[in-house]
């Protein structure tokens, strides 16, 4: 069972949880030597995707100008705990595309790299990559357990 | 078209099929929505996003509109797609599917039909796969039919 299996959890309510990130409190030194807890900064990519997800997730049907449902609820779960999984602090934010059939496409264009994962439902990913350099494409790779291919390209854009 | 009956599920649904009135020299337009527009980093733009033509079967199919049907009943087109609001559209010949479709077999080919929601009578489908390769050959080769200002799309040049 990979990580992300073990942190994904469907009846978990939308938001961060199960984070590999310092997120928490830490403890700093305040005059005379008074231990002060205090608050991590959020990373910044979380708070962009976040504010977008929550966004997102109250659609209404027809979004799309047609019939379009929107991001169904496991689907954002599934992808903030992708996330979580994936991404250090110094992460860029992706751009959080909504897809008609209640699925999410997460983009980053930046780097020279192009990057798509779309997740049609949890562990139904698949993942697009053009590189900067003259590595191969990676067109639309289907993904179902194990994600660190996402977790290497997000260490190299960080 | 006279005589022709859309094939329905016993659920109501529309199901697979090509239709008599979208053929070749027949156009097709896909609306988008604001949120079908990502920034690029590597290009320094706004454009539009690879989902834009992307369909998984697991999710249903590709909505469009039929210029034919829209102009038959006495409409315009670009006025109809983007009413009240909608962000943007594209247009496209029913051939360009039919040639950007490299399916092997007769089911896995991709269906052009009719699929009348109740506030659209002109909504057409397509069923079948589309992949992010074949979504961005389908936009170089659309044409802008309601332009959204500052955004790009992949052009044939590209």
């Amino acid at each position: 069972m990979s990580l992300l299996e073990l942190e994904y959890k469907e009846q978990a309510p939308v938001g961060w949880k199960n984070s590999m990130l310092p997120v928490g409190r830490t403890r700093e030194v305040r005059g005379m030597d008074t231990l002060v807890d205090k608050p991590l900064p959020e990373p910044k990519w979380r708070t962009v995707t976040e504010a977008r997800l929550s966004k997102l997730i109250g659609y209404p049907v027809g979004w799309d100008g047609y019939g379009g449902k929107p991001p169904k609820a496991n689907v954002i779960r599934f992808v903030q705990s992708l996330l979580q999984s994936t991404m250090s602090s110094a992460a860029p934010a992706p751009s959080v595309v909504p897809m008609s059939g209640g699925g999410i496409q997460l983009e980053w264009h930046t780097g020279g790299f192009d990057i798509e994962l779309t997740v049609y439902a949890p562990f139904q990913a698949e993942l697009s990559v053009e590189y900067p350099d003259d590595r191969e494409s990676v067109e639309e790779q289907t993904i179902t357990s194990d994600f660190s291919a996402l977790g290497v390209l997000m260490a190299e854009l960080a | 078209m006279c005589g022709f009956q859309l094939p329905i599920s016993d659920t109501g649904e529309v199901l697979p099929h090509n239709h008599p009135d979208l053929v070749p020299g027949r156009r097709v337009i896909r609306r988008i929505s604001k949120d079908l527009v990502v920034y690029d980093d590597n290009r320094g733009c706004q454009r539009l996003s690879s989902s834009l033509f992307k369909n998984d079967p697991r999710n249903g199919y590709l909505s469009v509109d039929s210029e034919h049907c829209i102009t038959e009943r006495g409409a315009d087109p670009r006025e109809y797609v983007t009413s009240p609001y909608w962000f943007g559209a594209l247009i496209l010949d029913v051939s360009e599917f039919r040639s950007a479709d490299t399916s092997t077999s007769n089911e896995s080919m991709w269906r052009i039909g009719m699929a009348p929601l109740d506030d659209n009578v002109c909504h057409g489908a397509v069923w079948g796969k589309i992949t992010k390769g074949q979504s961005n050959t389908l936009q170089r080769n659309s044409e802008w039919l309601a332009e959204i200002h500052g955004v790009e799309k992949l052009s044939v040049e590209a």
